[in-house]
């Protein structure tokens, strides 16, 4: 919404703009200069990719290893000992390893599941602007369905009558928020296909897909993505959430919402179990909500 | 205006058809229930005694059609548990879910809209920026784990409040404050773009220029024109406010619909969970038929058919 940035606002950008330094430069040049708030939350993402992709390298035992003499030790900062940093589960499980198997699992199902959304979305967002007529009513009908039922409300009666194994889970996390990505290229691509550049290489007699593909696409892409940004934080809370009640990620695999789900069991036993993971998700989904609003207002103030 | 709001509910109408029949259909492809509720190797002669019983005979568009047929003579089955009508099941569960979403959305309604004008009004300060962030921070939390930090703090440390329960009044403190720090957050965040976008416009220079006062170009100008596009978004919040307290109820072990649900979906209770997902829809439905058509009522320069096109 900083259309007309305050005084206050635009002093702080000039003292910024005014420092020094490839780095200050170079941050000025990406738009980043004083948003030290989004550069913590890139920073944060960043170690969580990290950790997503390499973790499995650090992880100090399995995450499924059970040490039932050592239950419920306390991590290290708690007077805990240094074979389990940040302390073990009720079955003695370490729990950074478990964090770590988690995390991936976590963010690989979020990616993976705003990726089904966004794609899905688009194209029958395109499809409905393309055909017009009867394609484009049911597909809002379909979107009015989508709305009426809080998501979360579908995706547990889902997974509990369907069954429930990795593949169900992480469609029908995807299927979440498809009808924002439906309703955005809907209306993008009815108003691109009324623009010059799209009636003059249609007159050149380029093929419909040709110009969806190079043409159409490109040019709403942007906006695509930064939706999905904005969703993304959305999704990763929802696995975690239906990882939390049990009906989500399934041991022996584990997702940072099942170890919360189990830790809230030893709640005053061993708060750690609990509390850990859940730090870990806020900070994530709160990471990403920065970042995406950041994209948002640089890339594309229309999306608001 | 009355034939768009015609359209409007017969649409609706329509709606809401899709997801009953949608949601019919996608239980009854999940397999037959009497597998999940009798314990193996019980003689099928039985089980038959129980499928002529609850109608799971028939084939499952002579199903549908009974179904249909019950619902318009407002018979929504019976429990495949208890035995009784899954209307009854439900509807005494119904009012503690209704305090606890009632005391939510009306204080969350107060402070967001609070928040977000005080964010508007102080905009590029400290209070904007700590009020903005803290907006972002309460839905980036996952409700369930802001209810255990809550629990751990309030519950386990200081014993002022109570973890679990419904009983007294201070039963109701902890989850409608986590339940209402998320839904504040989102209303504070839209009530301060209207705020901005109102502030910019000619008749609260007008406003200023006639000499009334500061509260008065507030509460007279600026906020009732705010409210408009805030009203929608709060509409559309009540269907995330349903979804979020199915999670809460369950951590709180409040007795609502909501944990209902859950324990419903669990033993894949077949009608317990059909009439709940019918009561979600026709509520979220109406409210957002009602969004509409209170838009054309608040602000007459829209009219409603114009603002479809």
């Amino acid at each position: 919404m900083a259309t007309e940035p305050s005084d206050i606002e635009s002093l702080r950008l000039a003292k910024v703009r005014a420092a020094r330094g490839p780095i200050a430069r170079r941050l000025t040049a990406w738009g980043l200069a004083g948003e030290w708030l989004v550069l913590i939350a890139m920073t944060y993402i960043g170690i969580i990719l990290f950790l997503a992709l390499f973790g499995f390298l650090l992880q100090p035992y399995p995450h499924t290893q059970t040490d039932l003499w050592n239950q419920l030790q306390p991590p290290v900062f708690m007077g805990g000992s240094w074979d389990n940093i940040l302390g073990t589960d009720d079955l003695g499980r370490d729990v950074l390893s478990r964090l770590l198997f988690g995390l991936r699992l976590s963010v690989l199902i979020g990616v993976i599941g705003t990726a089904i959304g966004a794609v899905l979305g688009s194209f029958l967002g395109i499809i409905a602007a393309h055909f017009r007529g009867w394609v484009e009513e049911i597909l809002m009908m379909l979107v009015d369905v989508q709305v009426s039922l809080p998501f979360i409300i579908f995706a547990l009666a889902v997974l509990a009558f369907v069954g429930n194994n990795l593949t169900i889970l992480i469609i029908v996390v995807g299927i979440d928020g498809w009808e924002r990505y439906a309703r955005l290229a809907r209306s993008m691509v009815l108003s691109a296909n009324q623009q010059d550049y799209v009636l003059a290489v249609r007159s050149l007699g380029l093929g419909n897909f040709q110009i969806y593909r190079r043409h159409v696409l490109p040019n709403i892409l942007g906006t695509l993505v930064v939706q999905a940004t904005i969703n993304l934080p959305g999704v990763i809370l929802l696995e975690s959430t239906l990882s939390f009640l049990g009906l989500g990620v399934q041991a022996p695999l584990t997702s940072l919402g099942q170890i919360l789900g189990v830790g809230r069991d030893y709640l005053i036993l061993a708060p750690w179990i609990a509390v850990l993971p859940g730090m870990v998700i806020f900070f994530l989904a709160l990471s990403i909500s920065i970042v995406g609003d950041w994209l948002r207002d640089r890339l594309d103030p229309t999306l608001k | 205006m009355t034939r768009y709001i015609l359209i409007k509910i017969l649409r609706s109408l329509f709606t809401l058809w899709i997801v009953v029949t949608a949601v019919f259909f996608v239980l009854r492809a999940s397999g037959d229930p009497l597998y999940s509720i009798f314990s193996l190797g019980t003689p099928e002669a039985t089980l038959d005694v129980f499928r002529v019983k609850w109608g799971i005979d028939k084939s499952m568009w002579q199903q549908y059609l009974i179904y249909v047929g019950d619902i318009f003579r407002g018979d929504f089955g019976t429990s495949f548990f208890d035995g009784r009508e899954a209307w009854d099941i439900v509807m005494e569960r119904l009012p503690k879910t209704l305090l606890l979403g009632g005391t939510t959305f009306s204080v969350s309604v107060v402070a967001g809209v609070m928040l977000g004008a005080i964010a508007a009004l102080k905009r590029g300060t400290f209070w904007d920026r700590g009020i903005m962030t803290a907006a972002v921070a309460s839905f980036s939390m996952p409700s369930y784990f802001l209810a255990l930090l809550l629990i751990l703090l309030f519950s386990l440390q200081l014993r002022w409040l109570p973890t679990a329960g419904a009983s007294t009044w201070q039963h109701l403190i902890l989850p409608a404050t986590t339940l209402g720090l998320t839904l504040a957050g989102s209303i504070a965040r839209f009530t301060r773009s209207a705020m901005l976008e109102v502030l910019r416009q000619p008749y609260m220079r007008t406003a200023r220029a006639k000499g009334a006062p500061y509260w008065r170009q507030i509460a007279w100008h600026a906020l009732p024109n705010a409210a408009i596009p805030t009203i929608t978004v709060i509409g559309f919040q009540l269907g995330w406010l349903i979804g979020g307290s199915v999670v809460i109820e369950t951590v709180f072990a409040w007795p609502g619909a909501g944990r209902l649900f859950i324990v419903a979906v669990g033993v894949r209770d077949f009608a317990v969970v059909q009439l709940f997902i019918l009561m979600v829809a026709s509520t979220v439905i109406l409210a957002n038929l009602l969004v509409d058509i209170l838009y054309g009522v608040l602000d007459p320069r829209i009219s409603v058919t114009g603002s479809k096109s």
